[in-house]
C-alpha cells in the first residue's frame, strides 16, 4: 500500500442544507503528465519555471480548423498569428502545416521572411508600417492591409516614386451587433468609408485590390457575429465585382476565436461557452456561399486566428515558494511564476492543477507571484488544495501572447521546451541569463 | 455551287461504289479496282456504266448525299453491271441493260436497306444477288443480247491490252505457278470484279495489301482455311478456285474478321471458325439452286455474315469480339481507334456521379467491405472523416457530437429527383443499432432509368429535400449522423437499381474524385482507406478551354523568320461531337470537355498544321489546378505514326502493338494563388518501340487569365499565341 501523503490541515466552513450556486464544491484534479511527460521530471530537467509548448496539439488545433472549413467551402487557408506567439519554433510548425504568416509590423514580417515565408504567403496587417516596410512588402509580394487613409496615401506615393505595383486589401470595421465595437482599426462599413477606400484603390493602376478584411474584436463568443461581418464582406465584395468587373481573390475574416481559457469574471468556465470550429466555420462559410457571390468566382477564406491555434498548446509549470496567512485569514500561495511571463493572468482565470496527489480538501487561496510589486497576481481567489513549499503545479492553456508579451522584469524568464509528435523535449529559447539583459545596454565613458 | 456540289457526290459515290466491294470509302484504292473492272471492256464498261445510272438516280431522288457519297448506293448496282458485262458483249442493248439494271438495283437496295435495317443490319451485296438473279433470267430471253466470248479467248485480251509481254508474263506464270491453291486465290479475287484471271487477281491482291493489311491478312487467311476445308470435306477444290465461289470465304473472312468487328485475335478466330460453316451453306446452295440454273453468286457470305452479325447481337456479355461502333470505313482505323478509345474512355457516357460530400473523407468501408458490404449489398461504401492520426473522432468518442463527420453537409451526387425520403429514426447512441429501422433516415435520389443513388444513416430531422424535389450535384440533403444500423456516426453511399430503401446495390464508377490529394481518378471505385474528395474546377483553365461552337480562333504563328496567321473555327456535328477544323487545310481535331478534362479524341488531315501539333500538346489537359500534377494518356498508334513501320506493324496490331505513344503534361501555376497569372502545361509526347524510345517532342502551352494562349512546339521553334 502506498504512503499516504502528509498534507497539513484545513479548516473548512461546513455548509449543510442545498447547494449554493457554486455546486456542491470544488474538486482540484492533479495533472502529473502534460503529452505523456511527467512534469516533476521536466522541471527537474530543466528548471523552474519552464514554458511547455505541445507540437502536437498546434497541429491537431490547425487540422481542426482546417477540417471545419474545407468540408464546407472549397478554398480555405490559414495565416499564423505571429504576435500570438512567435517563437521561431512555433511559426514553423504552423508553417509545415500549410499555414501562411500574417504580421503587424515590419519586425514581425522579417521575421516571417527569416522563416522562409515567401511575400506572397505573408499577409500584412497593422496601423504603423513605415514607407520602408511597404516598398519592400510590395516589392515582394506580400497582401498589404491597410488600416487608414493616411496609410493608403502613403503606399501610394511608395509606388509612384519606387514605382512598384502592390497587392492590398482594406481592412473594415463594422456593426457586428456586439460589444465592444471594434472601429479603431481599418475602414468603416456603415459610413461608407470603406467605399471610399475602395473608389481611390481601384482608381489607382499601381494598386491591385486583392482581398477584403475585418477583424471584429477578440475572443468573440458568438458565432453569429461572424456571420453578419462576412455577409457584410460578402456584399462589398459582390459589389466591387458590380461596379468595376473586379473579382476579389480572399475574404480574411481575421481571427479572434475563443480560446477555452475562461475569462476573468465570467460566470461559466471557457470550457463549457467557447464555440467550436465547427459552429465558426458554419456561420462563416454559409454567410459567404449565400451571398450574391457568384459561384465560380467564391473567394478564398483567410483566417488568422491565432490564440485558438496555440492557446492549448502551452503550459507553465513552477514550484511552490512559500505559503502565508493574510491578515484576513485568507490563505496565499507564492509560486515563481509572475505576470511579467504570463501576462494572460490579468484577464484569464487560468486554469491550475498540482502536479501531485492531495486529499482533495480544498480552500480559498490568492495565488501571488514572485515579483516584488502589488501587481503581481496570478489568480486573486480560488479554491486550491494546500501546496507544499517546493510541491510543483501546471498552468494550462498559456500559449497565446505570453512568449510576445512577456517581458523581462525582476527576474530573467525561463526555458521554453516544446514536446514534439515523439514525445521528445526540445528547447526552443532557452532560459536569460545576466549578459543577454545586458548585451545592448551600454555603459557611457564618465560612468566607467 | 449547288451543281457542282451534286457533280462531286456523284464522282464520289462513283469511285467509292468500287472501293465499297471491299467495305472501303478510299479513293486510291478504288483506282486499281476500276482498272481491273476493264481488263475486260465489256465487263468494265457494263460496271461503269450501271452504277453511273443507280448513282445519278439516288441524286436525282435526293437520298441522302453523304450514303451516296460513300458508294453505298452505288456497289450493287455496280456488281450486276459488271456481271452483265461478263455474259454479254458490248452493244447498245447492254448498255441499256446495264442502265436498267443499275436503276433496278438501286431499287432493291433501298428496300432491302429498310428491311435489314430495322434489325441494325447491313444490306451487303444481297441487292446485287437478287437483282442479278432476276437479270439473267430475263436476259436468257432477250434476243439482241451478244454473248460475250473474251474470256474465251484469254490471251488475245491480254495481247489488247498489254502487248506481247504480257502475254510472254502470262506464259512464264502458268508454266511457274501451277499450284492450285495460289492461282485459286488470284482467281477468286478477280472473280469479284468478273475478271475470271490470274492477272486481276494479283492487282486486286497488290491493291487490297496497300489499303489494308488487316484486310489482305485476312483474305488469305479466309481462302486458305477454306482451301483447307475442302480438302478434308473432299469437296471439288476446283469449285472453289475456278468457279465465282471462293471470293465468297474472303468477303466473309473480312468481314467478320476485319470490318464489322474490331480486328483481333478473337475476330480473327470467329473468321477462321465461321469458314466451314461457308462451305457448308455454298455446297448446300449450289445444290439447291442447280434446279433453277441460277449461280449462287455471293449469297453464302451474304447469308453467314448476317446471321453471324445477328447471332453475336443477343450476347449478353461484350467480352472477345467487340462489334465496330462508329465505323471508320478500314479495318486499321477501327482498331486503332478502338484500341485507343476502349483505354481512354471505357465509360463514355456513363452518368457522372460525384461523392455526396464537401471536403476529404476517407473510406471506411469499400465495396465486398469486411461488415456489411456483403453479398447484395456489396458495391457501396462508408465514409468518415478521420484527422492525421487517422482518429474518427476527438475526445474519448462517447458521444456522437465527438466524430468529426457527425452533422456535416451531405450533398446530392448528380442531378436527379429526389423519390424516397425516411426522416423520423432516432440516432444512436455509440456503439448501439438499431437493427428494425437499419438503414436509418435515407434519401434516394433518381438520376436516369435504373440508376438511383441512396444515402444512410443520416441525421433525424436534418433532411432538406423532399419527395419528388429537383436536385442538383451540390444541393444539401441532410447532414451525417448515426441513425439505423450505425454503430458510429458515418455515411453510407450505394447506387441501385430501383428506388426502394433497402434494394440491392448496382456497381457504378464515380466520374471524377481525387484520390489521396494527389491523383485524379475517373470512373474509379475509391477503395478501402484511401481519403476522397470532389474534384474543384479552376476557372481559368474551364473558360480557356471550354470552346464553344462557333467560336473562332486566330494564332498568329512564328516559325523562325516567317510569321502568319492561321484560324479555327469550332464545330459541332449532328452527334453532338465537338471539332476544331484548321480554314485553310480543313483538318479537324475532335474534343470533348467533361466536368475534370479537356480531351482531344481524333483527329484526321494533314500532320504538318499547328492542330496537329495542338492536338499532341493538348492531349489530355486537367481543367482542375493541383500543383504538379501530371497527367499521362495514350495516342492511337497511327495518329502518331506513319510510313513504313505503321505499315508493318499493322499485320500484327490485332494481336499486339509493338508501337505505343504516351502522352505526358504537367501543369503548373504562374503568379501566385490569390494573383494567377496563368498556367503552364508542359507535355512530352513519346513514340515507344516496346520500351525503346524512338522518338520524343515537346511541347508547352501557356494559358494567361485574360484568355490568350501562348502555344510552342519545341523541336520545330514553332511559336504561336490567339486570344480566345
Amino acid at each position: 500500500m502506498e504512503k499516504r501523503v502528509f498534507e497539513r490541515p484545513t479548516i473548512t466552513k461546513l455548509s449543510p442544507g442545498l447547494p449554493s450556486k457554486h455546486g456542491v464544491g470544488t474538486a482540484i484534479a492533479p495533472m502529473p503528465f502534460v503529452e505523456g511527460l511527467k512534469v516533476d521530471e521536466l522541471i527537474e530537467k530543466y528548471g523552474s519555471p519552464l514554458f511547455i509548448l505541445s507540437e502536437s496539439v498546434m497541429r491537431k488545433n490547425v487540422e481542426d480548423v482546417n477540417r471545419a472549413f474545407k468540408v464546407r467551402y472549397p478554398k480555405f487557408q490559414l495565416a499564423w498569428s505571429y504576435k500570438t506567439n512567435y517563437l521561431d519554433a512555433v511559426c514553423r510548425v504552423f508553417h509545415q502545416e500549410g499555414s501562411w504568416a500574417e504580421v503587424v509590423s515590419g519586425f514581425e514580417y522579417d521575421k516571417a521572411r527569416r522563416n522562409g515565408i515567401p511575400g506572397e504567403h505573408i499577409i500584412f496587417n497593422g496601423p504603423g508600417k513605415k514607407a520602408k516596410e511597404l516598398a519592400k512588402a510590395a516589392s515582394e509580394g506580400a497582401y498589404i492591409h491597410i488600416d487608414h487613409f493616411d496609410e493608403l496615401y502613403l503606399l501610394a506615393d511608395v509606388c509612384q516614386k519606387q514605382n512598384l505595383e502592390a497587392r492590398v486589401a482594406i481592412r473594415v470595421n463594422m456593426d457586428v451587433g456586439i460589444y465592444p465595437k471594434w472601429d479603431r482599426f481599418g475602414f468603416n462599413y456603415e459610413n461608407g468609408e470603406a467605399w471610399d477606400a475602395i473608389n481611390r484603390i481601384m482608381a489607382n493602376p499601381k494598386l491591385k485590390l486583392m482581398g477584403l478584411h475585418t477583424h471584429i474584436g477578440t475572443y468573440i463568443m458568438t458565432a453569429d457575429a461572424y456571420k453578419i461581418a462576412a455577409t457584410k464582406l460578402s456584399d462589398l465584395a459582390s459589389n466591387i465585382a458590380h461596379k468595376f468587373n473586379h473579382n476579389i481573390a480572399y475574404i480574411d475574416m481575421g481571427g479572434g476565436f475563443a480560446s477555452r481559457n475562461t475569462l476573468r469574471g465570467a460566470y461559466l468556465s471557457g470550457e463549457d461557452t467557447t464555440p467550436s470550429f465547427d459552429e465558426y466555420a458554419d456561420a462563416i462559410t454559409s454567410a459567404i456561399i449565400n451571398s450574391q457571390i457568384k459561384p465560380d468566382k467564391l473567394p478564398t477564406i483567410i483566417l488568422e486566428t491565432g490564440r485558438a491555434l496555440i492557446d492549448d498548446a502551452g503550459h507553465i509549470a513552477g514550484t511552490v515558494i512559500a505559503n502565508k496567512r493574510l491578515s484576513d485569514g485568507r490563505r496565499a500561495t507564492i509560486i515563481d511564476v509572475g505576470v511579467n511571463m504570463l501576462f494572460t493572468s490579468f484577464w484569464y482565470d487560468h486554469k491550475i492543477n498540482p502536479t501531485q496527489n492531495h486529499s482533495g480538501l480544498v480552500e480559498e487561496t490568492i495565488i501571488y507571484g514572485p515579483l516584488c510589486m502589488n501587481i503581481d497576481v496570478i489568480r486573486p481567489s480560488l479554491m486550491f488544495p494546500p501546496l507544499k513549499v517546493g510541491e510543483h503545479f501546471i498552468i494550462s492553456r498559456t500559449g497565446a501572447y505570453n512568449n510576445t508579451q512577456w517581458m523581462q522584469f525582476i527576474t530573467t524568464r525561463p526555458n521554453i521546451i516544446l514536446i514534439d509528435k515523439n514525445r521528445e523535449t526540445h528547447i526552443v529559447r532557452k532560459a536569460e541569463t545576466l549578459d543577454d539583459i545586458v548585451a545592448n545596454e551600454e555603459i557611457p565613458e564618465h560612468l566607467k | 455551287m449547288k451543281s457542282n456540289s451534286t457533280l462531286v457526290t456523284l464522282a464520289n459515290g462513283i469511285a467509292r461504289s468500287y472501293s465499297q466491294i471491299f467495305f472501303s470509302t478510299d479513293y486510291l484504292f478504288a483506282i486499281p479496282l476500276l482498272l481491273v473492272s476493264f481488263i475486260d471492256f465489256s465487263t468494265g464498261m457494263a460496271g461503269l456504266i450501271s452504277v453511273f445510272v443507280a448513282t445519278s438516280v439516288a441524286l436525282a431522288i435526293n437520298l441522302d448525299k453523304e450514303t451516296i457519297s460513300k458508294g453505298l448506293y452505288g456497289f450493287n448496282a455496280l456488281l450486276v453491271g459488271l456481271g452483265l458485262g461478263y455474259f454479254y458483249d458490248i452493244n447498245l442493248t447492254l448498255v441499256l441493260l446495264a442502265a436498267i439494271s443499275g436503276f433496278f438495283t438501286l431499287l432493291v437496295t433501298i428496300t432491302l436497306q429498310g428491311v435489314l435495317g430495322k434489325y441494325y443490319l447491313p444490306f451487303l451485296s444481297l441487292p446485287f444477288v437478287l437483282s442479278m438473279w432476276l437479270v439473267l433470267s430475263a436476259t436468257w430471253q432477250l434476243t439482241s443480247a451478244d454473248v460475250n466470248q473474251n474470256s474465251v479467248y484469254l490471251l488475245n485480251k491480254m495481247f489488247e491490252i498489254g502487248g506481247i509481254s504480257l502475254v510472254k508474263l502470262h506464259g512464264w506464270w502458268s508454266s511457274h505457278v501451277t499450284s492450285n491453291f495460289i492461282n485459286g486465290y488470284f482467281m477468286s479475287l478477280g472473280s469479284i470484279f468478273f475478271q475470271f484471271n490470274i492477272l486481276a487477281g494479283v492487282i486486286v491482291a497488290v491493291a487490297l495489301l496497300a489499303y489494308s493489311r488487316v484486310g489482305f491478312t485476312l483474305s488469305v487467311i479466309g481462302y486458305s482455311v477454306a482451301y483447307i476445308a475442302y480438302l478434308i470435306f473432299g469437296l471439288d477444290i476446283t469449285q472453289l478456285g475456278y468457279s465465282y465461289i471462293g471470293f465468297n470465304f474472303i468477303l466473309s473472312a473480312i468481314a467478320i474478321g476485319g470490318y464489322f468487328y474490331i480486328p483481333s485475335l478473337h475476330s480473327y478466330l470467329w473468321a477462321i471458325l465461321v469458314t466451314p460453316v461457308i462451305a457448308l451453306v455454298t455446297t448446300g446452295m449450289v445444290g439447291i439452286f442447280k434446279t433453277f440454273g441460277l449461280p449462287i453468286l455471293s449469297l453464302p457470305f451474304n447469308i453467314v455474315v448476317l446471321f453471324f452479325i445477328y447471332t453475336l447481337r443477343f450476347r449478353l456479355s461484350a467480352s472477345g469480339i467487340s462489334e465496330v461502333l462508329i465505323q471508320e470505313g478500314k479495318p486499321e482505323l477501327n482498331l486503332y481507334s478502338y484500341k485507343s478509345f476502349a483505354k481512354r474512355f471505357p465509360n463514355f457516357g456513363w452518368t457522372k456521379m460525384k461523392l455526396p460530400f464537401f471536403g476529404s473523407w476517407m473510406v471506411n468501408q469499400a465495396h465486398n467491405g469486411e461488415y456489411t458490404h456483403k453479398g447484395e449489398w456489396a458495391h457501396a461504401w462508408d465514409f468518415v472523416i478521420v484527422d492525421s492520426d487517422g482518429k474518427q473522432f476527438r475526445n474519448e468518442g462517447l458521444i456522437p457530437d465527438d466524430y468529426f463527420c457527425y452533422g456535416k453537409n451531405v450533398i446530392a451526387p448528380a442531378e436527379g429527383e429526389v423519390v424516397t425520403v425516411d426522416d423520423g429514426i432516432d440516432d444512436n447512441p455509440i456503439g448501439e443499432i438499431n437493427i428494425t429501422k437499419n438503414w436509418g433516415n435515407t434519401v434516394v435520389i433518381k438520376h436516369a432509368d435504373n440508376l438511383y443513388s441512396k444515402m444512410s444513416h443520416l441525421l433525424k430531422g436534418s433532411i432538406t429535400v423532399r419527395e419528388g424535389d429537383r436536385v442538383k450535384y451540390g444541393t444539401k440533403i441532410g447532414e451525417v449522423g448515426n441513425s439505423g444500423r450505425s454503430a458510429y456516426p458515418h455515411l453510407h453511399f450505394q447506387l441501385q437499381a430501383t428506388e426502394y430503401i433497402g434494394s440491392k446495390t448496382l456497381k457504378y464508377p464515380l466520374a471524377s474524385y481525387l484520390e489521396d490529394n494527389v491523383d485524379i481518378k475517373t470512373f474509379d471505385y475509391p477503395k478501402l482507406y484511401q481519403q476522397v474528395q470532389n474534384i474543384e474546377t479552376d476557372s481559368i483553365l474551364l473558360n480557356t478551354f471550354k470552346l464553344r461552337p462557333g467560336q473562332t480562333i486566330t494564332w498568329k504563328v512564328k516559325e523562325g523568320a516567317n510569321s502568319r496567321t492561321v484560324n479555327w473555327e469550332v464545330f459541332i456535328t449532328p452527334l453532338n461531337k465537338l471539332y476544331i477544323q484548321c480554314s485553310e487545310t480543313k483538318a479537324k481535331a475532335y474534343f470533348d470537355v467533361d466536368g475534370v478534362f479537356f480531351y482531344f479524341t481524333h483527329f484526321e488531315g494533314d500532320k504538318q498544321t499547328l492542330l496537329y501539333r495542338f492536338y499532341l500538346a493538348a492531349y489530355r489537359i486537367p481543367l482542375a489546378y493541383i500543383n504538379n500534377l501530371s497527367v499521362n494518356d495514350w495516342f492511337p498508334v497511327n495518329k502518331t505514326f506513319g510510313g513504313l513501320k505503321l505499315y508493318l506493324h499493322d499485320f500484327f496490331a490485332p494481336f499486339i502493338q509493338f508501337l505505343s505513344t504516351k502522352y505526358q503534361t504537367r501543369i503548373t501555376r504562374k503568379g501566385s494563388e490569390f494573383d494567377t497569372e496563368g498556367y503552364q502545361l508542359f507535355s512530352i509526347v513519346t513514340g515507344y518501340f516496346l520500351r525503346k524510345v524512338l522518338w520524343v517532342r515537346s511541347f508547352s502551352i501557356t494559358v494567361k487569365t485574360n484568355n490568350s494562349l501562348y502555344f510552342k512546339d519545341e523541336q520545330n521553334e514553332i511559336e504561336a499565341t490567339c486570344e480566345l
